[in-house]
């Protein structure tokens, strides 16, 4: 998977979790920093993420605390490879 | 102003109103505002509360006081946000509880569970019997899991008005865990097994693991 199919798997996570999200998703955006995801979001975005990739991303464990889209988005990548 | 206090009470020696009697109650004034059959698609709770709990049914009510949670109802592809308040005042009254409505349950090393079911058939015992079982499968992690409390269900299409089985077997299949603030947050995927039973829906419990 490509960066720009990340971003846009996480985007559509994204969206799968809270709606309508307001202004462009980038891979600067912090998801939790930047107000979008709360931790209960967090769990339902990282589920939708991992069923819509259909697979588990094993870097995210349960202490994972990096919301920065390029950061995700270079799990992804990696998981997707 | 779409306000409405809820009929919840503090059942049997719990010290806090369970989020089935808040979703129950609340469902019950969204059907009854509505000509079509209304599903409860997620909620969300952020407190508990031992007071009364009001519910505001239309996004423009604000300043309700202290927001403890809020749930999506869905009738005819339209949805419903409604939130809840905690209502300042003396604790609730106190209701009768009810019998234990799941057995056999099992759970294996990776947290998987199962276990039988036996309820009346409407929205609010299907409600119960899902926590009761998802509470008791966080018991079994051991005696260092402690204050497990449900918080959330998400992509779920529960009708409000339909039966549900009045037996059959559930199945919890752990999806997502993390660790925010000292507390262990799960989310796993509940199936029912049984005649008429809703799709799969996603639950979360969060709880707190002594060092």
């Amino acid at each position: 998977m490509t960066r720009e199919e990340a971003l846009a798997a996480i985007t559509k996570a994204l969206t799968a979790t809270v709606g309508s999200v307001d202004g462009d998703v980038t891979e600067e955006t912090n998801l939790v920093d930047d107000g979008l995801l709360d931790s209960l979001d967090s769990m339902t975005f990282l589920f939708e993420l991992e069923n819509d990739l259909n697979t588990k991303l094993d870097a995210i464990d349960e202490t994972y605390e990096d919301f920065r889209v390029g950061s995700i988005v270079d799990i992804v990548v990696q998981a997707t490879s | 102003m779409t306000m409405h206090t809820l009929d919840v009470g503090l059942r049997g020696t719990r010290d806090y109103i369970q989020g089935s009697q808040i979703l129950s109650r609340t469902g019950e004034l969204v059907q009854a505002a509505s000509d079509a059959p209304v599903l409860l698609v997620s909620a969300k709770f952020t407190q508990i509360t031992e007071l009364g709990v009001r519910v505001a049914l239309d996004a423009a009510d604000t300043d309700a006081g202290n927001e403890i949670g809020k749930a999506q109802y869905e009738a005819n592809g339209d949805r419903q946000t409604v939130r809840f308040f905690e209502v300042a005042g003396p604790t609730a009254h106190r209701i009768d509880d009810v019998a234990k409505v799941t057995s056999d349950l099992a759970v294996d090393a990776d947290h998987h569970a199962s276990c039988s079911f036996a309820i009346e058939g409407s929205f609010e015992s299907y409600l119960v019997a899902v926590i009761e079982f998802v509470k008791a499968a966080h018991v079994k992690r051991g005696e260092d899991v402690v204050d497990i409390w449900f918080t959330a269900l998400m992509g779920a299409q529960l009708p409000l008005t339909v039966t549900y089985p009045t037996s059959g077997v559930l199945r919890l299949t752990p999806k997502i865990e993390r660790v925010v603030e000292g507390r262990l947050q799960t989310l796993g995927l509940v199936d029912t097994e049984g005649p008429g039973a809703p799709p799969p829906f996603q639950i979360c419990f969060s709880c707190l693991v002594r060092a």
